[in-house]
């Protein structure tokens, strides 16, 4: 039976060339750039090294001071009662912001009030996204970004250790000169990507030994994506000694397994707003919003100064796209069948006259457009495998390398099946309640 | 056989309502072939669907090889034409993107048959119609005649007791009428299967054991 339904589906597909066409096209094109949505995303916010522990992480990126003075205003009403004047006084309380300065942490910050708060099992310091070298290899130049961190940083950043080992505690103290590079850039720099441990790169006017290799993240968040990974003591400059509030550190807390984001993200702005301030002229009020992984990604797309709201919209925009993606083709797909399959109604009174019950007639359709959707999802994959490739060949997003990997194989198989079943269903079941005999009055076959 | 009880049609469209049948009393006999005759719209193929229990009746009482039907929609019914019922229409009714054995095979997709044996049943129907060299085939690379004997072989597969022709050679020269004649008369002397068969042709109608005439929707002899 099954093999008859399949002997006809793909009859069928063959006779509409024009229907198959458009169908294929629609549902190839929707599944590869679902695809590479969930690529995308995967890369992104999947649980993936370094960033493994996304989910109980809590950062701490701007710093915010303000200089606040009370704004009141005094609004007089002058009212004529009786040939006499009445004066109506009203005072409005507010506030005023003089100045703002927004920022990173300074170190100083970070190390005197904000180490080892409750519910925490880790915590690094770290400075990144801002420390960029130009190096001059043969007349070839290559921008290195480096990140300086903590020893505390590798337990809180999972990276994937390829030779050798991450800076430890006592080497940081000491400000050795060492450093742990990336696969890329001991590639671009060495010309191999293993057997470099002990080599020397030059940065500026440091040397530092290479005692590691880990692999590049392949996201592209700031905290995680450099290119070398030095001891925060080896920073140039008085960056760690200035006893200014802002500088050029982050923090991230790696919360306890049984802790809630909640009360750390609490105490880390209560603590943060109970700073003493030296120069209150100058400044009276300092602030921090600590946030999660996602808060942090959103409202750096979105708006610095709400995070939870900017994760919300970036949810929504996202959950839009998708809705958009599936649901316009599905709706398109469901109307094109029907006229398709209305097309075969005589086909359905005759197989009904010989003694198909509603349900296998309903059963065949949805089967043939099973067939169709996973046809068409076979030429989305290897449409959308090009396609990854080539965002990773052409490198439009810079080091960001998009795979394609079984789980969104897994989820684009689902939704090519739930496509199929959905698109086919409803014109399936419309036609298999046909009478036979008005089924039958329609002479097209 | 087929046993008809007052049975009445009405169809409504938004303007006017048809009486297409009115008060039928009808018996058919088992191994009977009975012509159906009458002028255009008079309603002969109405009551041959009902007949097939792929219509139903307005009002009245229908019994077919013993059996009062109830729900038309029903998966028992369905069974029931499977078993018992096999069609002929005078538009032929082929299913273009199948070739000729599996159009024939169709009625049997709807039973417990292995794939070997539906073919077999399938090759010697067509062999009973003289096509078995056309297996192969498509409906559209046929001519008239040799899509009707298609029709016939499927609707013969599934040795059904009761056969349902409507104009089965009304879209046919009188050749190949004659030709198509022949097989349903040698189906029911050589298989004993009952037929009923709607015409226009006063000459084929003789043929068959008893003719039945209507006339706007009541039945005349
Ligand atoms: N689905 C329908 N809706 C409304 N009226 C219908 C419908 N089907 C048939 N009729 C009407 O019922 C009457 C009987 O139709 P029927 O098809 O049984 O005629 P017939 O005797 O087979 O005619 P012909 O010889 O032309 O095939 C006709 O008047 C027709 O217009
Ligand atoms: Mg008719």
């Amino acid at each position: 039976m099954f093999s008859n339904y399949f002997k006809l589906a793909l009859k069928v597909l063959g006779r509409n060339k024009f229907f198959t066409g458009i169908s294929l096209f629609g549902i190839s094109f929707t599944l590869m750039i679902l695809m590479l949505i969930t690529a995308f995303y995967d890369t992104e916010f999947g649980e993936n090294p370094p960033l493994s522990n996304k989910d109980r992480l809590v950062f701490l990126s701007v710093l915010k001071m303000e200089l606040v003075v009370p704004d009141t205003t005094l609004v007089i009403d002058s009212v004529a009662q009786g040939g006499l004047m009445a004066y109506d006084t009203t005072f409005t309380y507010g506030e005023g912001t003089n100045s703002v300065s927004i920022s990173s942490f300074s170190y100083y910050v970070l190390d005197d009030y904000l180490r080892e708060p409750a519910g925490v099992t880790d915590y690094s310091f770290y400075s990144s996204g801002q420390h960029s070298f130009n190096v001059f290899l043969d007349n070839r130049k290559l921008e290195v970004g480096a990140i300086y961190a903590d020893a505390a940083y590798w337990r809180v950043f999972d990276f994937n250790l390829r030779e050798g080992e991450c800076f430890s505690a006592d080497q940081v103290q000491h400000a050795t000169p060492v450093a742990v590079i990336t696969d890329e850039l001991a590639r671009q720099y060495f010309g191999r990507d293993s057997g470099v441990l002990g080599q020397e790169v030059e940065l500026g006017n440091s040397r530092f030994k290479v005692i590691g290799v880990v692999r590049r993240s392949r996201s592209m968040n700031s905290m995680v994506a450099g290119d070398i990974f030095l001891p925060l003591t080896t920073m140039e400059g008085r960056a760690l000694d200035d006893n200014a509030y802002q500088g050029s550190f982050q923090a991230a807390y790696l919360l306890d397994r049984s802790a809630a984001i909640g009360p750390v993200q609490a105490e880390l702005a209560e603590r943060t707003a109970r700073i003493p301030l030296r120069n209150p002229e100058e400044y009276n009020r300092i602030s921090t919003l600590p946030m999660s992984f996602g808060e942090l990604y959103a409202s750096r797309l979105i708006d610095n100064n709400e995070p939870q709201k900017s994760l919300f919209r970036m949810r929504l925009v996202f959950g839009l796209l998708l809705l958009f993606f599936v649901l316009l083709p599905t709706l398109n797909l469901i109307n094109i069948n029907i006229s398709r399959i209305m097309e075969r109604e005589s086909e359905i009174g005759v197989r009904k006259a010989f003694g198909a019950h509603a349900g296998t007639i309903l059963y065949q359709f949805v089967f043939e457009n099973v067939i169709i959707t996973f046809l068409g999802g076979m030429i989305g994959m290897v449409l959308a495998l090009g396609l990854l490739h080539l965002i990773n060949d052409s490198q439009v997003l810079p080091h960001m390398i998009l795979r394609f990997n079984l789980r969104v194989f897994a989820y684009s198989l689902g939704i090519c099946l739930l496509f199929g079943i959905v698109s086919g269903w409803v014109p399936a079941w419309r036609v298999s309640r046909l009478q036979i005999a008005d089924a039958l009055k329609s002479n097209q076959l | 056989m087929i046993k008809l009880e007052n049975i009445n049609k009405v169809y409504r469209t938004d303007t006017i309502e048809t009486l297409a049948l009115n008060t039928i009393n009808l018996a058919v006999a088992q191994g009977e072939f009975l012509s159906i005759m009458g002028p255009s719209g008079c309603g002969k193929s109405t009551l041959l669907n009902i007949m097939g229990l792929i219509d139903e009746p307005s009002g009245g009482r229908i019994e077919v090889a013993g059996q009062v039907v109830a729900n038309y929609n029903s998966k028992a019914t369905a069974r029931f034409r499977n078993q018992h019922l096999g069609f002929i229409f005078q538009s032929f009714h082929l299913i273009n993107d199948l070739s000729v054995i599996d159009n024939v095979e169709l009625p049997l997709l709807y039973r417990q048959v292995s794939g070997k044996e539906r073919r077999q049943l399938a090759q010697v129907a067509l062999e009973q119609v003289g096509l078995k060299n056309r297996m192969s085939h498509f409906p559209g690379q046929l001519s008239g005649g040799q899509k009707q004997r298609v029709a016939i072989a499927r609707s013969i597969v599934g040795r059904p007791n009761i056969i349902l022709a409507d104009e089965p050679t009304g879209n046919l020269d009188s050749v190949m009428g004659n030709e198509i004649m022949d097989i349903l008369l040698r189906l029911n002397a050589e298989d004993g299967a009952t037929i009923v068969m709607v015409t226009h042709d006063e000459s084929m109608a003789r043929r068959t054991h008893r003719l039945v005439r209507l006339f706007d929707g009541s039945q005349v002899q």
